[in-house]
């Protein structure tokens, strides 16, 4: 019998977890420790499953229902809001792309079995870029050989599977991309390096070696191009959790400086009648605002895009392109100055000190990465070439 | 503090915000405080005031016009607040 899931089950299900989350994310930045009780609290509430249709057992959910999660998420545990919206991102690509030998099969041991599916897309020599791979499968005898260094995956050593863009062959062209399905026990992978960074400090973003040999390799992939993959689900999914989950944390540290405005004792220290003061509080408001609608909007069209045969070519136009790209730069560069303008407006002694009650300083530091994850530059360079034939109608 | 006394402290508290107030012998409890010039802005200064000087804590859902409806309204409030505080 299939169990559905209601959006209100999805909500609830998040809201719940939200002060489990929260309880670990100081101790998580302050050791550069991957949150493994969150991930645990997350395999357990069946959201690792979220967009996995609830047939193979997963809860059905959508793009809408992941941007939810991922902002409750956010403003509890950035960390686990970026890691969760990673592994989203791999599903959303098992889900719409898997070629039928083995989706069923996949699909239905990562609901039941709560995998954590890692995401293994960049290379030394490319970077992260996307629609190309260098690491070029291999065929020994009866079985194809993958062997390669990633340079950074996140939760890399605490994943129970990885989908790997793979060259289909060495003398295949760079753009013929691949994604093997491998689960953990059938390969080797090696961690290479260890996470020591600003911020984002949990998610152990790791260097790891990869080496399978197998004649049962899973390519999800076999006939279809890899940018379909990449236009229809890898790209709007990824932005649009990451996006959320930043969203959630800066909405976060909003109402924690809010929070004390609204304090009696506390907001003595603040003249919350100058409007110097009252003209920065606007301005974070705004910007908020403006992201939130910004992300819903995209959000929206990208569900009713995705969902619809007739519509789903809209994907690949230059207007949703625009608006997908802009998603990831404008919310990665607007939130993080909106928790910049909230350090300044509450000063050293609550926007500035690390406080594992009001993490202004942790929020600030991890959201400084949002414009690194994927440059922005890189982003904004499509942009700027796309804008060139769309102009704005 | 008796109810007058906290009666007189919120009086005081509001004639400072009603600009419209002219007389402050012709203050009537009932009346919309709206009418004597509060609107949204004056109401958060007014807020604070309350706040800091009756020692309570406006929950979220309090942040509304029937809080600030009349004067009498508004002393209801702080007693509910000082009650369970």
């Amino acid at each position: 019998m299939t169990t559905t899931t209601t959006k209100e089950d999805i909500k609830a299900i998040a809201d719940e977890l939200v002060p489990r989350l929260k309880a670990s994310a100081f101790i998580t930045d302050q050791e550069k420790r991957f949150p493994e009780e969150n991930l645990a609290l997350l395999k357990a509430s069946g959201l690792m499953g979220l967009l996995i249709p609830c047939a193979f057992g997963g809860m059905g959910g959508d793009a809408e229902d992941m941007m939810y999660v991922a902002r409750k998420f956010g403003a509890a545990c950035l960390t686990t809001s970026v890691i969760w919206a990673m592994h989203c991102q791999q599903i959303a690509v098992l889900v719409n792309h898997t070629c039928e030998e083995y989706r069923e099969d996949i699909l239905r041991k990562i609901a039941t079995e709560s995998y954590y599916v890692g995401s293994v897309t960049t290379e030394e020599k490319k970077g992260g870029h996307l629609l190309t791979a260098f690491s070029a499968l291999q065929t020994k005898e009866s079985a194809i050989v993958l062997e390669r260094i990633a340079p950074i995956i996140t939760g890399g050593p605490y994943c129970d599977a990885y989908l790997i863009t793979m060259k289909s062959a060495g003398d295949a062209p760079d753009s013929d991309v691949k994604l093997v399905y491998a689960e953990r026990h059938e390969g080797d992978f090696t961690q290479l390096s260890e996470w020591s960074a600003m911020g984002m400090r949990g998610t152990s973003s790791v260097r790891m070696k990869i080496s399978i040999s197998s004649d049962k390799l899973r390519l999800i992939n076999p006939r279809q191009d890899f940018r379909e993959i990449a236009v229809e689900s890898m790209i709007p999914v990824g932005h649009i959790a990451w996006a959320s989950g930043w969203l959630g944390a800066a909405t976060a540290t909003y109402n924690q400086m809010i929070g004390i405005f609204r304090n009696p004792d506390k907001r003595k220290a603040f003249d919350l009648g100058s409007d110097l003061l009252l003209e920065k509080l606007g301005r974070i408001r705004m910007d908020i605002d403006v992201v939130t609608v910004f992300t819903e909007s995209v959000v929206t069209s990208y569900v009713e895009l995705v969902s619809s045969a007739e519509k789903r070519g809209e994907l690949y136009l230059n207007p949703f392109q625009l608006k997908i790209n802009s998603l990831k730069v404008m919310s990665s560069e607007v939130l993080f100055n909106v928790v910049h303008k909230i350090v300044d407006v509450l000063g050293l002694r609550y926007g500035y000190m690390t406080d594992a009650e009001l993490p202004v300083e942790r929020t600030f530091r991890d959201l400084r990465a949002g414009s690194l994850m994927y440059h922005n530059d890189r982003l904004l360079i499509v942009n700027g070439k796309l804008s060139l034939l769309s102009p704005v109608v | 503090m008796n109810m007058l006394q906290e009666k007189e402290q919120l009086f005081d508290l509001l004639v400072k915000h009603l600009r419209h107030l002219k007389d402050v012998n012709d203050f009537d409890w009932q009346k919309p405080l709206k009418e004597y010039g509060l609107d949204s802005m004056s109401s958060i200064n007014l807020l604070f005031d309350v706040e800091d000087n009756f020692g309570v804590v406006f929950p979220d859902d309090r942040l509304n016009g029937q809080t600030f409806a009349s004067g009498e309204s508004l002393l209801e409030i702080i007693d509910e607040l000082k009650a369970v505080h």
